[in-house]
């Protein structure tokens, strides 16, 4: 019995301590993030605050002078405003324009990046897609290299993304200036094919299994805005699987096949008998994208005006005459 | 009880049949049954049919449904077979390095072209069932506890490769994942004829064998002493089910689960004897798959990878018939 009482007392003690440790934490760690907080905010003076694609404010200092862009939509976008001389760095992907073939390269096979030589370009920004992971921008961050997420999802995005680019690298100009162009440009590809009675599409990412863009994705924009109707566009995410079953039922009229696919041949479908009697192939209005071509089509970015094109003459060959 | 037991197989039979009926009836279109038994009825007798549900039904669902039956009971029988062989309850059909062979041979595919894909994941997991194999022979004879250990050497060998190109090199990452969790998205009736015709070949085989499983099961010196060449039985056993499960992999990526409970399941109903399980666990397998397949293919969302499923209905079954064995 007064054995288990003494357990008892030293428990007490023990519990007692762990306590005060914990509230020492505690007041240690929110001293921390006032004095932190207060460093921060007093250098405020020239920087900027944007709201990135998704959802982040990030504070920019500048001005901006050494960019890292980690994706070629990025890049591209650079370019178009007139802030390619900005960017030091970028990726293997990169293909336009040709200016940015020859920049150093960052080394991600697929995606990741290594954060050290990132450091190594000395960068005052970079810009990244969700493909990095997220422990790769709060490693930066720390590093007070800020990180912008810009992923356009639709045309109107890729207007926001170089808006905030032209704010950003003081390019504000450049930047409407491309904005308008890009504007003006689809929307005289609109006006010629938004009468004619729309055309269904299947866009074949991935023959097997089949994927498609469905809604939310950049590709299903594009469709939408060559006045084409995507058959996949009522499933419930992006980048969806499609069952055989449904693109037989819905019969598309035409039908997109991405480079990706490693399919260039309208033979494919025609020998098979799932395809054989789908409205497209027996009309042979299947659309082969070339290497380039599937690169304008899934990189957002100013080469989305003739991804626009491309769809646009394909459905409505008539209006193009 | 041997009464007992041969109405509950020949309900299992009955059942297949069922499930299969069913299987046709659905999928992500809706053709109601009186269009489905139409289809049928105009096509015998050569009248107008529509196109639509003909396709639909006789080159969509049906050789899926059929694939499913048939990699069903490909993974039930081999997963019956490991477990014997290794006479280890986790053994399944993947132990001799199968489905990671299958797996890098797929990511290599992913990166050169889609149709290379099939070709290469079932050499791939041959050459890794082969590597197993010649480092677990020695003096001639397979040994069982060698054989496991190889096995899941070659395995974590092979996926690590398979693991590097996927993270760094394969630019499609959703596809590559979705065969890797598996999925008959691609069935049509070629490669059920060339499965079916395999497993023509091999089946009788396997169920030759069933009396010296039994014995295996007894361990090596009792085999031994009863007269069977344990080493020899083994090889060929172990060999050819690798062989049908490397042709099943290849066709339809990695289904996992199916060979690791339908062997149980069986037991658990029919008891140890391999004379009820060398038909029932395949069947077992079939049917797992066939539900599994049905419910995958026919989500409103999309597609959902069949692995997913398969673990879903197969571990509760699983975890029902262990309960309720204890309470007895």
């Amino acid at each position: 019995m007064p054995e288990h009482t003494r357990n008892k007392e030293e428990k007490n003690k023990i519990l007692k301590y762990i306590s005060v440790i914990i509230v020492l934490i505690v007041l240690a760690s929110a001293a921390f993030v006032y004095f932190n907080g207060l460093n921060s905010s007093s250098k405020k003076a020239n920087t900027i605050i944007v709201t990135d694609d998704i959802g982040r404010n990030v504070t920019i200092k500048l001005p901006v002078t050494r960019v890292v862009s980690m994706d070629p939509s990025n890049t591209q976008m650079m370019y178009a405003i007139g802030a390619g001389n900005l960017v030091v760095a970028d990726t293997s992907y990169d293909w336009w324009p040709s200016n940015a073939t020859s920049l150093p390269k960052v080394e991600m096979d697929n995606g990741t990046a290594s954060v050290e030589q990132v450091v190594s370009f000395k960068p005052n920004l970079v810009l990244a897609t969700t493909i990095q992971s997220t422990a790769i921008i709060d490693q930066l961050k720390n590093l007070s290299i800020p990180v912008l997420v810009l992923e356009p999802q639709n045309i109107s995005d890729i207007y926001r993304d170089m808006y905030i680019l032209g704010n950003v690298t003081d390019h504000q100009s450049g930047a409407i200036k491309e904005i308008n162009y890009m504007k003006n440009y689809i929307s005289n590809i609109h006006q010629k094919v938004e009468n004619y009675q729309k055309v269904s599409v299947l866009y074949m990412l991935w023959p097997d299994p089949i994927y498609t863009v469905g809604p939310g994705s950049f590709i299903n924009d594009i469709i939408n805005t060559a006045n084409g109707y995507n058959i996949a566009s009522n499933l419930s995410s992006p980048y969806p699987i499609i069952g055989n079953e449904t693109i037989v039922s819905d019969n598309p009229q035409a039908i997109i096949v991405d480079n990706g696919t490693g399919i260039s041949n309208i033979s494919y479908f025609q020998s098979n008998p799932i395809w054989q009697n789908i409205s497209a192939v027996k009309d042979s209005r299947v659309l082969f994208l070339n290497y380039t071509e599937s690169n304008e089509m899934n990189e957002p970015g100013p080469l989305t005006i003739y991804a626009v094109q491309i769809v646009a003459e394909f459905l409505y060959p008539q209006a193009f005459t | 009880m041997k009464g007992k037991t041969f109405f509950i197989s020949f309900s299992l039979v009955i059942l297949t049949i069922f499930d299969f009926l069913i299987s046709v009836a659905i999928g992500p279109v809706h053709i109601s049954l009186n269009s489905i038994i139409s289809v049928f009825y105009d096509k015998i007798f050569g009248f107008n049919y529509s196109w639509t549900y003909y396709v639909i039904i006789f080159y969509i669902r049906m050789p899926r449904v059929i694939l499913a039956l048939l990699v069903g009971s490909i993974l039930g029988l081999s997963g019956l077979i490991a477990q014997t062989i290794f006479r280890n309850p986790l053994g399944d059909p993947y132990l001799t390095g199968v489905s990671s062979g299958a797996a890098l041979g797929a990511a290599i595919g992913f990166l050169i072209s889609p149709f290379l894909v099939t070709p290469l994941a079932f050499s791939f997991a041959m050459l890794a069932v082969g590597i197993t194999f010649s480092i677990s022979r020695t003096d001639g004879e397979v040994k069982a506890e060698i054989l496991i250990l190889s096995g899941i050497s070659v395995s974590f060998l092979f996926s690590a490769v398979a693991s590097y190109l996927i993270y760094l090199k394969v630019y499609n990452l959703r596809g590559v994942l979705f065969w890797l969790l598996g999925g008959l998205y691609g069935a049509n009736w070629n490669e059920d004829f060339w499965l079916f015709i395999a497993a023509l070949i091999i089946f009788p085989i396997l169920i030759y064998f069933t009396r010296e499983l039994d014995i295996i099961l007894l361990g090596d010196e009792e085999a031994k002493s009863l007269g069977v060449n344990t080493g020899r039985v083994k090889s060929i056993v172990i060999i050819l089910s690798s062989l049908i499960t490397s042709l099943a992999v290849s066709l339809t990526g990695i289904i996992g689960f199916i060979g690791l409970v339908s062997p149980h399941i069986g037991r658990k109903i029919f008891g140890e004897s391999h004379r009820y399980l060398i038909f029932t666990a395949p069947l077992i397998g079939a049917n797992l798959l066939l539900i599994s397949d049905t419910i995958a293919r026919s989500s409103p969302q999309g597609e959902i990878p069949v692995g997913i499923i398969t673990s879903f209905i197969g571990s509760p079954l699983l975890i029902y018939l262990l309960y309720r064995r204890r309470k007895i």
